[in-house]
């Protein structure tokens, strides 16, 4: 029975915490942030481990797989558009997928963390278990690395909308792109927040800024002297 | 009543077979990258192999829209137990937090600053361009 209370807890909190973000539009009220603080405020109350948490938690992150899957249905829905927009998709995503390695090493470094901690950081840009994948082949810690790309999803969401305003972008090509760039998955799904267009250009975003990391990453952080 | 009642399980059995039809498309995916050594997940080798489906016609648009739009707009939930999962780190965060998360949102925005930037620097030169070559077709590119 316990087991359970922290997946009901999980749906229960995201379908408030959407409906309270759907009510009061405020950035540091989206639902991934609030049901973050929520959950891990009750798990250390009713001291609930992780592990027991996520011994059913994990039904709902196994989703993530078909969800994946089924980002396919708008590139074909939208195909046409996105083909007329290559060149913006291609340029751009090279050097955010150059920038998201060498920044967060860099970064990393000035800000005194440690070899492994500077290593683990560099893929942290890309989907999980891509992100882990090239983790391990250059020397980080596959599970740190899983922990940078949480952080990236969840600090991605917030800084985005304000970067939006900042730099006043205006296409959907454009959003879409740097949610699906800086953010993976998450910034995906906060991408169809906005539009279809826009989360149909973070979904491609996505792919493409995998391949692009895979390609690049271990050249960069050679060149950088990490690992 | 009863009708409409019908028609709501209707749409729930189509979104349960369709999201099924996806996960297995993943464990297709999941077995190629297995067998093949990639270096790509399952999920993103399914989600190419449904678009080269998808465009080759073998699989209508119907057969997955439901379940897969339904997948696609609740995606942020299934991202929840695994962020929660920095609950395991919580020693690390307690002693360099600070400057892992300033890391990753300093670099997060530069990130994404650069990518929409350019992006929207190519979208605007290119709708110049097409509206003084030739006034009045710039229908394609209000997206």
């Amino acid at each position: 029975m316990l087991i359970w209370i922290g997946f009901v807890a999980t749906i229960l909190c995201y379908w408030g915490c959407k409906r309270l973000y759907q009510r009061v539009h405020f950035v540091l009220f989206n639902p991934i942030l609030t049901c973050l603080v929520i959950l891990v405020t009750f798990l250390l109350c009713t001291h609930i481990s992780y592990s027991t948490y996520f011994a059913r938690g994990r039904l709902l992150t196994e989703l993530l797989n078909p969800a994946t899957v089924a980002l396919a249905i708008p590139l074909y829905r939208h195909f046409e558009v996105l083909k007329a927009h290559v060149a913006e998709f291609l340029l751009s995503l090279a050097g955010g997928a150059t920038v998201a390695v060498v920044s967060s090493v860099l970064l990393a470094r000035a800000l005194g963390l440690g070899g492994q901690i500077a290593t683990s950081i560099a893929p942290r840009s890309v989907t999980t278990p891509i992100a882990m994948d090239i983790s391990e082949t250059i020397g980080g810690s596959p599970t740190l690395t899983a922990v940078f790309v949480i952080i990236t999803g969840v600090t991605g969401v917030i800084v985005g909308p304000l970067v939006i305003r900042l730099a006043r972008i205006e296409s959907a090509i454009a959003k879409g792109a740097m949610f699906g760039m800086g953010c993976h998955g998450l910034g995906t799904s906060r991408a169809f927040e906005m539009g279809q267009m826009e989360g149909t250009c973070a979904s491609l975003s996505m792919v493409t800024a995998s391949f692009l990391t895979i390609s690049i990453a271990p050249e960069l952080v050679r060149l950088l002297g990490v690992g | 009543m009863g009708s409409m009642l019908r028609a709501k399980g209707a749409d729930l059995a189509r979104v349960v077979v369709q999201v099924a039809v996806l996960f297995g498309l993943a464990d297709i995916g999941g077995l190629i990258s297995r067998f093949a050594h990639l270096p790509i997940p399952g999920s993103i080798l399914g989600l190419i192999g449904l678009f080269l489906l998808l465009k080759l016609g073998v699989v209508k648009l119907e057969w997955v829209a439901a379940g897969g739009d339904w997948l696609v707009r609740e995606m942020l939930l299934f991202f929840v137990p695994s962020a929660v999962g920095v609950l395991s780190y919580a020693h690390l965060l307690m002693h360099q937090g600070l400057q892992m998360v300033a890391t990753v949102a300093i670099s997060t925005a530069l990130v994404m600053w650069l990518t929409g930037a350019v992006a929207d620097g190519i979208w605007k030169a290119k709708k110049h361009r097409g509206a003084g070559a030739k006034t009045g077709s710039g229908g394609a590119s209000t997206c």
